[in-house]
């Protein structure tokens, strides 16, 4: 029982940092379809900027919180602004588009290896790593804050697309532009905000999960590529769907590396995604999520 | 006039002579390589061997250079992408003349620079990659300067035997230098008799290691021996206090750099690391007295040692005289084969890595620079920094 827990814990903690970088990538698909190779590069820019305002400057937490979400705010407005709205200016195809995204992540590693140089660096943790037991089973509250954040920002991202008018503005965007242009809607806009509140969340991801990985220049191209596996596994139409897939990646590899080896881990779950692609073309969740 | 005129070209002409004997009286500098990853997940080792070669460079070229010949450093930055430091490697030979390339902190981009090493003919100074199988069987222009994975396994397994512990949990990540550690623990574990009851391999990248911790608790053993990366290293020792293991702790060289120690924070004390700086050595302290005034204060890594050990071996080799006849030529080709030929001929060189008096000894058959039993001191990590182990202490948890 005790070890069930200690997986399920485990799975879901490398579960929402997928499902965090994959809803991310989703949010901005869903409204440009275009799938934003540079989303790792915020969780980078998280970690990092949360060692240059808690840890050089000397900031208080909540203090650096704040700067390190507003930097990152600013990082997707400028991509947003700089490379994909050019880009759809001149009616550039959605992989022109992706190559431009990419050409920013490379952009934002190589700025960042400039301020913050080549080694790991230690990211501040917001909450403490210190042991604490909940109900025998064994976690620290910078463990358990990643999961809560993620449930807390499934919840909030549901409210907004399913509840306000904003998030219908979303969707049929999402659906087709060029409609919802028609209807009034201000399509640019919305996919600015996507392209924002994704490089918030990845901002927020870095500065959850710097403490355990180290921050690092490199980091954000790993965690671009687990987070579009998850959207791959989950369903492309729906951040929702993105997300279950990176939890189910998560649990996946909990699971494999204890019953057999997390060796085959990978394997397995690139596997499981042929697989799902094979008897469902729109991932495990997309069609339930495109009907809905 | 015309007597003028003709003084005038006669000091212009013989102005132009000198001018034109200038770099040829000079001689050229000599290129040195240096290719590893700088920015990536080894740059900490990448950095400290680059250091330490210039440290060696500039001592060199403050002598005046070999034979008068100034070392030129070309440096470029290979990450960890093994087609990347190939491509640079390249660079460095073909577009630069490189007399010999160093780096070779990456295990996954050794076996690609040592493929062209021999087919361009060219010496290739290695660091800190371990793979056994980069020296065993050796190849004619690959030179290791730090410890394999069999005699870093051999220290470990040494250690674990006079330490009296009988039951073994090997944690290691899924990379060539965990992986082919981990082989080479167990390998060295099993000739002395003792068992290895559980193997673990995590992700590089997994932010939580907890089920290969947990199985390795399951498996009761009496040491743990750890083989990561820094990050990961932090992440291993993080959980395993996590679930309250207390068990002695062995871990491989990364624990010498400031990322692991800063990531593991309180769980790292107590865990013993295997370095081949002894900073009690007076050579040694003063090398490091040298590099911090030139780079900056670092950890007493093994990564300078043998930056600074491959760069000082390479400047004698070059001083060979048959090394030195091919570049008077301008024959840079022949100026490589007298070069790796010198490193075997001379064969004895200086090393401020292991007991004082160790040498690095390469053969026609042997390029592994580090040889014997005395290479290894046991650091131990307490508050965040590395002191001394005492490994009576450590045998006593068991």
């Amino acid at each position: 029982m005790d070890a069930i827990a200690i997986l399920i814990l485990s799975g879901l903690t490398n579960g929402s940092v997928y499902a965090l970088v994959g809803l991310s990538l989703a949010m901005t698909y869903n409204a440009s379809r275009v799938i934003n190779f540079a989303q790792g590069d915020f969780v980078m820019l998280g970690a990092m900027t949360t060692v240059y305002f808690a840890t050089t400057m000397a900031l208080p937490m909540f203090v650096s919180i704040h700067l390190v979400l507003l930097v990152c705010a600013a990082g997707g407005f400028l991509i947003e602004r700089f490379a994909y709205r050019p880009l759809m200016a001149r009616n550039a195809q959605p992989l022109t588009v992706m190559i431009g995204t990419l050409a920013c992540a490379t952009i934002m590693t190589g700025a960042a290896l400039l301020i913050w140089g080549p080694n790991q660096l230690f990211v501040p943790n917001t909450f403490s790593l210190n042991s604490i037991s909940v109900a025998g089973i064994t976690s620290t509250p910078q463990q358990i804050s990643i999961i809560v954040t993620f449930v807390m920002l499934m919840a909030g991202i549901w409210f907004l697309l399913y509840r306000t008018r904003f998030g219908l503005a979303i969707r049929a965007v999402g659906v087709d532009p060029n409609v919802s242009k028609l209807m009034g809607i201000r399509a640019e806009r919305v996919v600015a905000f996507a392209f924002v509140f994704s490089a918030i969340i990845g901002g927020m991801a870095g500065l959850l999960v710097g403490p355990f990985l180290g921050g690092h220049v490199a980091m954000g191209i790993v965690l671009t590529l687990k987070g579009f596996m998850a959207v791959i596994l989950g369903g492309m139409g729906s951040p929702f769907a993105a997300a279950a897939g990176g939890i189910v990646i998560g649990l996946l590899e909990a699971i494999v590396a204890y019953y057999g080896n997390s060796f085959y881990a990978e394997p397995i779950i690139f596997g499981l995604i042929l697989l799902t692609m094979v008897v469902r073309p729109a991932g495990l969740l997309g069609e339930w999520e495109a009907t809905r | 006039m015309k007597r003028t005129r003709r003084m005038w070209l006669t000091a212009l002409a013989a102005a132009s002579l000198v001018m034109g004997a200038g770099p040829s009286m000079a001689a050229d500098p000599v290129v040195f390589g240096y290719i590893d990853d700088l920015s990536a997940l080894v740059a900490e080792a990448g950095n400290d061997s680059l250091n330490g070669v210039k440290v060696a460079v500039a001592e060199a070229n403050a002598a005046g250079g070999v034979n008068g010949r100034q070392i030129k450093l070309v440096v470029y930055d290979g990450k960890v992408d093994a087609q990347l430091t190939s491509t640079l490697v390249t660079r460095a030979i073909e577009d630069d003349g490189a007399l010999a390339i160093f780096g070779g902190n990456v295990s996954g981009s050794v076996p690609g620079v040592i493929a062209i090493a021999n087919d361009v003919k060219v010496p290739f100074f290695s660091m800190s990659a371990a793979a056994d199988n980069f020296t065993s069987p050796s190849t004619p222009y690959f030179f290791r300067f730090g410890p394999s994975n069999s005699q870093d396994a051999a220290a470990v397994a040494n250690l674990v035997a006079q330490s009296g512990f009988k039951r073994v949990g090997i944690i290691n990540n899924s990379l060539p230098f965990g992986l082919d550690g981990a082989s080479a623990i167990a390998a060295a574990l099993k000739t002395r008799g003792i068992n290895v009851v559980t193997s673990q391999v995590y992700e590089v990248n997994a932010t939580d290691v907890a089920p290969q911790v947990l199985k390795t608790r399951e498996a009761k053993p009496d040491v743990i021996v750890v083989w990561p990366y820094p990050a990961d290293g932090g992440r291993v020792l993080r959980t395993m206090a996590q679930q309250n293991i207390t068990t002695p702790t062995i871990i491989a060289r990364v624990a010498l750099f400031d990322t692991f120690r800063k990531l593991a924070g309180d769980a790292a004390n107590g865990v013993v690391v295997p370095n081949t700086v002894d900073t009690q050595r007076p050579d040694v302290k003063a090398m490091l007295d040298k590099f911090a005034a030139a780079h900056g204060q670092r950890p007493p890594t093994m990564y300078i040692a043998m930056g600074y050990d491959g760069a000082k071996a390479a400047i004698k080799a070059m001083a060979d005289r048959k090394v030195l006849a091919a570049l008077d030529a301008r024959n840079l080709p022949a100026a490589r084969v007298a070069m790796r030929d010198a490193m075997e001929s001379i064969g004895t060189f200086d090393s401020l890595q292991g007991t004082q008096g160790n040498a690095l000894k390469f053969s026609a058959g042997n390029h592994q620079g580090l040889q014997g039993d005395n290479l290894f001191v046991w650091a131990e990590v307490q508050g965040g920094k590395l002191g001394k182990a005492d490994l009576k202490a450590f045998a006593a948890k068991k």
